[in-house]
């Protein structure tokens, strides 16, 4: 790949080519561009080009060009200076701010609130999706290595068997190493078990990292090798928390699981390489056992690219080597094709250019879209630069030129966008630490990787100097010109004669293009805050306050994340050892005092989250454009669950202990599938299978029946949604319940236990007990059952709540801004009322004239945008937002009508008070 | 004939840095020595005014690596200017102490 790495971006540097000439100029610019190769190697490119496109801005260079071209021709060379920039408009513009309090109110709140949006989007895209910096040493030349399957996909588990091949025979990669995520407990001390999470990566990924360890050393490769005394590198954090930064941790021991490992060394404040690392094991699966192929283990390969080497190089020959395996190969590898790619390709998905123009297209539309509220900022100043016509008029006849007239409006829509654009920033930065402290309470240190800049990024920086300068323009100049356009001179003096200035069509063009913005756009934002909004506040359905819920498992060869999915112990001894430790760590949670019930379930009650399933209705029909019904999720339940939770039954029966003896396999559902899926129908007696296709889905449902259709289950009983906060609240998914088989619960199962007094405090202890029976016993996600809702409540409240802000704003500006246009437009016309009402007309009918033009614009305002809202793709995508969005839509219309309408009653009224004689007088 | 501030420090520059007197080079001495942080174009367009009023003449080097550059020195007049500059400051601070 040519990343340009030592040359600047060919625009500027053809931008300094026009404005610096001659010879020095070409001296000032090579020297220049030797700063650019300089600071790309030891700040990075982007620092690099922030700092060389400043110099298009800098007043030195400015002057330099002036300079060179009065050299070259003194007759032609342009005046020197910036005429338009005088510190006199800035102070204005400030003066401009206090004197009009409410403008400022709105459109510096509309512009913050705009700017913050904007920021937001785009530093997320920038540390995302645009293939983001690698804030390494030459993080640039790090690649990923990965293999593409048919429909596009990365495929990861594969990778364990083709790194080998590829550490020996790429000459273009050097130091190709691999790494995937591990849990397993800490045992501390106390003796509390805590599920930590480990990077398990070869030894040379710290040599492609190039980051030396701060205390002892990092992994090496004999570490590897079996039999090897077991060793762990900490993460900064890790040794502050647990060793308090002492110097002599090194030669301590830690254990892992049931293994002391020697800490043999200590990473930097910030290392987290490859993405999210918090700790590093050797690196140990072994690439002949296939069996890991069954894991859901996500493996990663990476490296860095050879001295000389491009990425086009790397690609051209990892896929000649991947051909070549596939051909070899053609069963594991006839469907695959290994590339090499951005280093952060391999976890955001981007590895084509074709994703990555998608993106950037759909962000450059993100950006278009801030058009609209600085538009509307845009017709406030408007009207405020019209009733400053007096005053414009003067500085014309003294001098002042179109072009300085609309530089000082120019500075004063600068002065308010900066302040609006600082603004907006604090709000983006106060967001971030929000955002912060919400994923520090679900330990979020592991869910951004260490790339994520967070807005601290200079083309961040260039960004809201770039909206800041927009909204400047599109409110301050556009204004500006209109204002001093065509016949300056006459449009003035008439303005400042108390005439206003004329616009005739653009006027109605103007309010019926804000009315149908504001009717087509805001109610679908409004209802969506308005679901989100709902989201945040639902409570959970059930008594969750005292309950406890923790995921237990015995030693498995994996688990993929905190919110893990059952996966089966298969090894024998250890499946056995598992068992018998679930089962004691039961026993003793059932005997302990402090806990009044204990019951079991395959998921956290009430979670919203579940892997929908598509089902066969023994008598139902699916769906038109389904061969199935699809249902939110299966879980499986203790018999005793819905009694524990309280959860009433609202038709036939609930589980029960020897239900699995019984052929016809009973099933419960809950009140969504049936009034979701049955339309309310009466459920007790159908039955139910799952779909074929999906049959495995089902797992051991299906085990008895082979090849042929999965037996039939009963439904026996009907409870009641069990909801901790689903994401809407009248969208509950539905459930399907089946008995648990307590005889896997080593698999991994929910323990969820009632306990009634210090609920919190029960988690610590029920770890501790669980690692004293076996230290191998994972006990994962443990919390209380209010609390996973209470997180998950306040991080979508407070998206929402942010939601609504914006939406709110955006009608308060919208509605100004047609308060405005249409107030202005009828003071207008004045007088023609006052000439109308010189020839005879009854006032009333003048009166009525007025308002029934006025009404007209709105009605086509509220078409255009009722059309606009129904033509807008999302809402026909999915009829339930149509039906969401009705009633904001007729809310904003109504709305926007009865402000268009006040704002012509007003005017028009006094209009009809002056004085035909002076009226006429005005023309 | 008076001499700004950045135009002395400027001056005595070029007469440091002698035939290794460039944009960058003096730009990297004025923050070396004198502890002055300027942008090269700001660096230029000083040279290019002194050049201007005959103070700095300038000439390609051609022997430098695989770039020609300009490269700056002091005239006869631009030697004067900076004596003067020196010798009024000097007779300004003649007699003056700290109180």
């Amino acid at each position: 790949m040519t990343t340009g790495r030592g040359v600047p971006p060919r625009w500027a540097s053809a931008l300094l080519r026009w404005w610096l000439r001659g010879e020095i100029g070409r001296d000032a610019r090579a020297d220049l561009e030797d700063d650019f190769a300089e600071l790309s190697r030891s700040r990075g490119r982007s620092w690099a080009t922030v700092v060389y496109l400043s110099h298009l801005v800098r007043p030195g260079t400015w002057a330099l060009g002036w300079e060179l071209r009065r050299r070259e021709d003194p007759d032609r060379a342009p005046r020197r200076g910036l005429p338009w920039v005088s510190w006199l408009d800035v102070k204005l513009g400030v003066r401009m701010l206090v004197k009009h309090p409410a403008l400022t109110l709105v459109s510096g709140l509309a512009m913050s609130l705009t700017i913050a949006v904007a920021i937001a989007a785009f530093s997320l895209f920038q540390d995302w999706f645009l293939r983001p910096p690698v804030p390494l040493p030459e993080g640039d030349r790090i690649v990923s290595l990965g293999m593409l399957a048919t429909d596009r996909r990365l495929t990861y588990r594969q990778l364990l068997h083709d790194v080998p091949v590829w550490r020996a025979e790429l000459e273009t990669v050097e130091l190709v190493s691999i790494t995937r995520d591990h849990r397993e407990n800490i045992v501390g001390e106390d003796g509390i078990g805590e599920l930590s999470a480990f990077t398990m990566m070869s030894a040379s990924g710290f040599e492609v990292a190039r980051i030396p360890p701060l205390l002892g050393r990092t992994l090496l490769a004999g570490d590897e090798a079996p039999g090897a005394a077991p060793v762990v590198v900490l993460g900064y954090d890790d040794w502050i928390e647990r060793y308090d930064g002492a110097t002599d941790v090194i030669g301590r021991t830690m254990q892992i699981g049931e293994q002391a490992h020697t800490i043999v060394g200590v990473m930097p404040d910030g290392y987290a390489f490859p993405a999210t690392a918090r700790r590093w094991l050797p690196f140990t699966d072994d690439p002949d056992d296939f069996a890991l192929l069954e894991t859901p283990y996500l493996y990663r390969a990476f490296g860095r690219l050879t001295p000389g080497a491009t990425m086009e190089a790397a690609n051209a020959e990892i896929s000649g080597i991947g051909r070549r395996r596939a051909h070899d190969l053609p069963e594991s590898h006839g469907h695959l094709r290994a590339l090499a790619m951005h280093y952060t390709d391999s976890y955001t998905g981007m590895d084509n250019a074709g994703g990555l123009l998608i993106v950037r297209v759909v962000l450059a539309l993100l950006t278009l879209l801030v058009v609209v509220p600085f538009a509307n900022v845009a017709i406030l100043i408007y009207a405020r630069t019209a009733t400053r016509a007096g005053e414009l008029s003067i500085r014309n006849a003294l001098g002042a030129g179109r072009g300085r007239i609309v530089s000082q409006l120019f500075i004063e829509s600068l002065v308010l966008a900066s302040l609006s654009a600082a603004v907006g920033v604090a709000i983006v930065a106060y967001g971030y630490g929000f955002v912060d402290s919400l994923l520090a309470g679900i330990g979020g240190a592991d869910v951004l990787p260490f790339w994520v800049r967070k807005g601290r990024d200079p083309w961040v920086a260039a960004y809201v100097v770039g909206l800041t300068l927009s909204a400047a323009v599109v409110s301050g100049v556009l204004p500006g010109l209109k204002a001093t356009g065509r016949g300056v001179r006459e449009e003035l003096s008439r303005a400042a004669n108390g005439n206003g200035m004329r616009l005739g069509g653009v006027w109605t063009a103007m309010i019926v293009f804000q009315v149908a913005t504001t009717v087509g756009l805001i109610p679908f934002a409004a209802s969506m805050g308005w679901q989100l909004l709902g989201a945040g506040l639902t409570r959970p359905s059930f008594d969750a306050e005292p309950l406890v819920g923790a995921f237990v498992a015995g030693p498995r060869r994996a688990t993929a994340s905190t919110f893990v999915t059952a996966g089966r112990v298969e090894d024998a001894d250890r499946r056995l050892r598992a068992e018998l430790a679930v089962q004691e760590l039961r026993r003793q949670v059932s005997s302990d005092p402090r806990v009044r019930q204990l019951t079991f379930a395959s998921d956290m009650p009430g979670s919203p989250y579940g892997a929908s399933i598509l089902v066969e209705i023994e008598g139902v029909a699916p769906p038109d454009d389904a061969s199935a019904h699809r249902v939110g999720g299966r879980v499986d339940v203790a018999a005793d669950y819905f009694d524990v939770l309280g959860v009433e039954t609202t038709a036939g029966r609930s589980l029960h202990p020897t239900d699995r003896e019984l052929e016809s396999s009973p099933i419960v559902v809950n009140q969504a599938f049936v009034d979701r899926i049955l339309g309310g129908a009466n459920a007790v007696g159908r039955r139910v299978r799952p779909w074929l296709p999906e049959a495995e889905t089902l797992g051991s449902s299906v085990e008895a029946g082979g090849e042929g259709p999965a037996p039939w289950s009963e439904i026996v009983g009907v409870v009641d949604n069990l909801t901790l906060n689903p994401t809407h609240p009248d969208r509950v998914e539905s459930r399907i319940y089946l008995l648990l088989d307590e005889d896997r619960l080593a698999d991994g199962v929910f323990f969820v236990m009632r306990v009634p007094d210090r609920t919190q405090a029960y988690i610590p202890e029920l770890r501790r007990m669980a690692t004293a029976v076996d230290p191998t016993l994972v006990v994962g996600v443990a919390v209380r059952v209010g609390e996973a809702g209470e997180v998950l409540s306040s991080m979508v409240g407070a998206g929402s709540v942010g939601f609504a802000v914006v939406v709110l704003s955006g009608l308060l500006l919208c509605s100004a801004g047609v308060f405005t246009l249409m107030s202005f437009n009828v003071t207008q016309r004045r007088r023609e009322i006052g000439v109308r009402t010189a020839l005879g007309a009854h006032p009333r009918r003048v009166l009525a004239t007025i308002l029934l033009r006025s009404l007209r614009q709105l009605g086509i305002g509220v078409a255009v945008g009722l059309f606009l809202a129904i033509a807008l793709p999302p809402l026909n995508a999915d009829g339930i937002i149509v039906d969401a969005t009705a009633g904001p839509i007729a809310f904003v219309a109504g709305f926007m009508v009865i402000v268009g309408f006040l704002a012509a009653v007003g005017p028009a009224r006094r209009g009809l008070r002056i004085h035909p004689s002076e009226a006429l007088r005005e023309g | 004939m008076s001499l700004g501030d950045l135009q002395q420090v400027v001056m005595l520059a070029v007469t440091r840095l002698g035939t290794d007197a460039y944009g960058a080079a003096i730009r990297d001495e004025l923050r070396r020595v004198a502890g002055r942080s300027v942008s090269v174009p700001t660096v230029y367009v000083t040279l290019v005014r002194l050049e201007e009023r005959g103070l700095v003449r300038s000439r390609a080097d051609e022997g430098r690596g695989s770039r020609a550059r300009r490269v700056f020195s002091l005239t006869d007049r631009g030697w004067a200017a900076l004596e003067d500059a020196r010798d009024t400051m000097d007779r300004m601070w003649a007699g003056v102490s700290r109180p």
